[in-house]
C-alpha cells in the first residue's frame, strides 16, 4: 500500500484531498489552543503572565525538531529506495522547518526580555535551536544552487542525514559547554512544574502547528509536482 | 565459475537515462563483444558522453542495465584530460604504472618526443595533453576502453596513432566504445555504428 | 591507480602547488595576530583559546576549497570515480595529504602565535592537543561539505554554511579543553570526546565524503 503512495500521482489525490482536512484542523486547534493558553490556563507563580509566550514558543521548538526527524526519514528513503515522493518532500519541507525555528527563536527572545531583561542569553536551548536554524539554512542553500531537482534532493538527503546524527552531539556539546561557563539554564518549560492545564494548552498548540505544516508540506509538494509535468 | 572468451565484455540493456526534465535516451540496448569497436555518433547534446559516463561507472542509470563481465575492467578518456598540469607526463602516468620504461613508450607510441616527458604538463600544448591522456589507455590492461571524443586536439598524425592504437587493441581482444565524428579507418578490425538521436 | 600510489601522488602534488598550499597558513597568521593588535592586552589570555581555534577553523575551510575545485575541473575526479580501487580508501589518502599539507604546518605556526599572545607553554600545548584531536573530525566534516557543493558556483561559501554548524562540538570540546587546563582541572572528558569523534571521523567519513562525491557527480 506504501508503494501506491510512494507514487506521484497517487499522492498528488491523496494530498489534495487532505489538504482541507489540515488546513481546518491547523484553525481549530490553534483558536483552541490559543484560546486556552491565553484565558485558560492559570497565571504563573513566578513568571506572571508574559509566560503566556511559551504556548507559542514551545510548540514551534517541537516543530523544529519533528520536522527534522520527518526530514530525516524522507532522506533515507531518497537515498537507499529513491522514492519520489519522499525527495519531494524533502524538498518542501525545510523552509518550514527553518520557520519555525524561527520562530522560536524570536518568541524565545520575546520571553527572555521580561524574564532577565536581555533579549538574547546564551543559554543551552536556544543555542542549540540557533544553530538548527543554521543548518536548515545550509540546507536550503544547498537546494538553492542546484538546478536539477532530483540531484538536489539528493545532496540535501546526505546533508539532512549527518546533521541528523550531528544535532545530538551538537546539543549535548553545547549543554556541556554552558553548566560550565553559565548558570543553570533559567529557561525551563513554564516553571517548576507543568500544571496539566498548561500541557492540554500546548498539546493543542503543537497540533495546530503540526496540521499547518502538513498543509502547507502537501501544498508545496503538490506544486512540485504540478511544475515537473509540465 | 569459467568464462566463455567469446561472452560479451559489455551487456547493456534498455538503458534509460534523462537529464533534468528531457529524456536523453531510452531502451538503448547492446552487447559489446571482445575485439569490436562501436563508434557511437549523433548531434551535441544527444547523449553521447552521458552513456559514456553511465558504462565506466560515473553516472548511475535511471533505468536499464550495464552489465560488465566479472574479469573485465574499463578506461575511460572523457572530453577533460585528467591531467595534472603541475606534474610531468611521466609523473603523471606513474600514478597508473610504476615503471617509468613502460610509461615512456605509450607517450611514445602516440607521437609524444621523449624531449616532452619530463617537463610539467602546464608547458604542453592543448593536444599534446591529450595523447598524455590517452597514454594512460596503453598502460591499463583494461579490455573496454570507452573514448569520449579522443581526437579533439589531435592533428592528423596524432590521430593515426590513436588508430593504430585501436587496432592492435582489438586484435588482442580488447573492445572499445568510441563517440567521435572523426572517420575510424580501422582496417581489419570491425567497427558497428550507434547513431544517438 | 593503486590507493598507495595516489596518496604519495597527492603529496607530490601539493609539494609542487605549495605556493598556493602555503596561502591559508598566511591567512592563520594574519588573522591570528589582528587579536593581540585589536585587544587591550588584559582580556588576551581571555579570548586565546577562541580567537586562535576560530582562526584555524576557518583557516581549514579555506584550504578545504581547493580539496575537490581541481579535480571536478580537469576530468580527474571522473578516473578516481572509475578506478577499480575502492573510492573510500582514495579519499581517505587524499584527506591525510591534504592534513600533512595543510594542518601540520599551523602546529609549526603556534609558537609563535604564543608568543604573541603570550601564552604559557602548558596552556599552548593544551591548545595544540585540542587541535591534533580536533582537526581530524574537522576536515572529514569540512571534506564532506566540499563533495556536496564540488562544482557548484558559490562552493566555497556553501562549504563554510555547511561546515561551521556542524563543527561547533568540535570547537566547544576543544575549547573546554583548554578552559579546564587553564583553571587547573582535568580536561579528560573533553579529550575524550574529541578522540572519540576523531576516531569516528576517520573510520567512516571517507566513506561518508565517498558517497557524496558520487551523489555529486550525479
Amino acid at each position: 500500500m506504501i508503494r501506491r503512495f510512494a507514487s506521484p500521482k497517487v499522492f498528488y489525490q491523496l494530498a489534495g484531498k487532505l489538504m482541507p482536512w489540515c488546513g481546518w484542523a491547523f484553525a481549530l486547534f490553534g483558536i483552541a489552543g490559543l484560546y486556552w493558553g491565553l484565558a485558560i490556563a492559570p497565571t504563573d507563580a513566578v513568571q506572571g503572565e508574559a509566560y503566556r509566550i511559551i504556548y507559542v514558543h514551545v510548540p514551534a521548538a517541537w516543530m523544529s525538531m519533528m520536522i527534522y526527524g520527518v526530514m530525516t526519514g524522507c532522506a533515507i528513503a531518497t537515498l537507499v529506495w529513491r522514492t519520489k515522493v519522499a525527495e519531494y518532500w524533502l524538498l518542501a519541507s525545510p523552509v518550514l522547518g527553518a520557520s519555525f525555528t524561527f520562530l522560536a527563536l524570536v518568541t524565545g527572545s520575546l520571553w527572555g526580555k521580561p524574564m532577565w531583561g536581555t533579549w538574547w542569553a546564551w543559554d543551552a536551548r536556544l543555542t542549540s535551536e540557533l544553530i538548527l536554524l543554521f543548518i536548515y539554512l545550509a540546507i536550503l542553500a544547498m537546494k538553492g544552487a542546484i538546478p536539477d531537482q532530483r540531484k538536489a534532493a539528493r545532496v540535501m538527503a546526505m546533508l539532512t542525514i549527518v546533521g541528523s546524527v550531528n544535532l545530538p552531539i551538537i546539543k549535548f556539546s553545547v549543554d556541556w559547554w554552558t553548566t560550565l561557563h553559565q548558570p543553570a539554564s533559567i529557561f525551563r518549560a513554564g516553571g517548576p512544574s507543568i500544571a496539566p492545564m498548561m500541557l492540554t494548552a500546548l498539546l493543542l498548540m503543537a497540533l495546530s502547528y503540526t496540521f499547518y505544516y502538513f498543509w502547507l508540506v502537501l501544498r508545496n509538494i503538490r506544486v512540485l509536482i504540478e511544475r515537473k509535468d509540465k | 565459475m569459467l568464462i566463455p572468451m567469446s561472452e560479451p565484455y559489455l551487456k547493456v540493456k534498455k538503458l534509460t537515462h534523462a537529464y533534468g526534465r528531457a529524456a536523453l535516451f531510452s531502451a538503448v540496448t547492446f552487447d559489446l563483444a571482445p575485439g569490436f569497436i562501436l563508434q557511437v555518433t549523433g548531434k551535441n547534446g544527444s547523449g553521447k558522453t552521458t552513456l559514456l559516463q553511465l558504462l565506466s561507472g560515473i553516472k548511475i542509470p535511471q533505468d536499464g542495465s550495464i552489465h560488465l563481465r566479472e574479469d573485465i575492467t574499463c578506461a575511460y578518456v572523457g572530453h577533460k584530460n585528467a591531467v595534472k598540469a603541475e606534474l610531468s607526463p611521466l609523473e603523471n602516468l606513474a600514478l597508473y604504472q610504476p615503471d617509468a620504461k613502460s610509461c615512456a613508450q605509450a607517450l611514445e607510441a602516440l607521437g609524444l618526443e621523449k624531449s616532452h616527458h619530463r617537463r610539467p604538463c602546464y608547458r604542453l600544448s592543448a593536444g599534446q595533453q591529450r595523447k598524455v591522456a590517452l597514454s594512460r589507455l596503453i598502460l591499463s590492461d583494461a579490455k573496454v576502453w570507452l573514448l569520449d571524443e579522443p581526437f579533439t586536439a589531435l592533428d592528423d598524425t596524432a590521430k593515426a596513432h590513436v588508430i593504430k592504437q585501436l587496432e592492435s587493441h582489438a586484435q588482442n581482444g580488447g573492445s572499445a566504445i568510441v563517440a567521435t565524428h572523426e572517420r575510424l579507418d580501422l582496417g581489419k578490425t570491425i567497427l558497428k555504428e550507434m547513431v544517438m538521436s | 591507480m593503486t590507493v598507495q600510489r595516489y596518496f604519495f601522488f597527492c603529496l607530490k602534488l601539493l609539494f609542487r602547488q605549495r605556493r598556493e598550499v602555503a596561502l591559508p597558513l598566511f591567512f592563520f597568521l594574519m588573522v591570528s595576530s589582528l587579536f593581540p593588535l585589536t585587544f587591550p592586552a588584559k582580556y588576551l589570555s581571555m579570548i586565546a583559546p577562541s580567537a586562535l581555534w576560530i582562526t584555524a577553523l576557518l583557516s581549514i575551510l579555506l584550504s578545504l576549497n581547493n580539496l575537490f575545485r581541481e579535480d571536478v575541473e580537469d576530468g580527474f575526479l571522473e578516473q578516481l570515480l572509475v578506478s577499480p580501487a575502492p573510492l573510500g580508501l582514495l579519499v581517505a589518502v587524499k584527506l591525510l595529504a591534504h592534513w600533512i599539507a595543510y594542518v601540520l604546518p599551523l602546529f609549526v605556526a603556534l609558537p609563535l602565535l604564543g608568543l604573541w599572545y603570550n601564552m604559557p607553554a602548558e596552556t599552548l600545548s593544551v591548545l595544540a592537543l585540542s587541535l591534533l584531536l580536533g582537526t581530524p573530525s574537522l576536515l572529514a566534516l569540512g571534506a564532506l561539505a566540499a563533495a556536496l557543493s564540488a562544482g557548484l558556483k558559490q562552493g566555497g561559501t556553501l562549504l563554510m554554511l555547511i561546515t561551521l554548524p556542524l563543527a561547533i562540538p568540535l570547537l566547544l570540546f576543544g575549547l573546554s579543553m583548554v578552559d579546564m587546563a587553564v583553571s587547573g582541572l582535568s580536561y579528560a572528558a573533553a579529550q575524550d570526546f574529541l578522540f572519540a569523534m576523531a576516531v569516528v571521523s576517520v573510520s567512516i567519513g571517507p566513506t561518508v565524503v565517498a558517497a557524496s562525491l558520487r551523489i555529486s557527480m550525479e
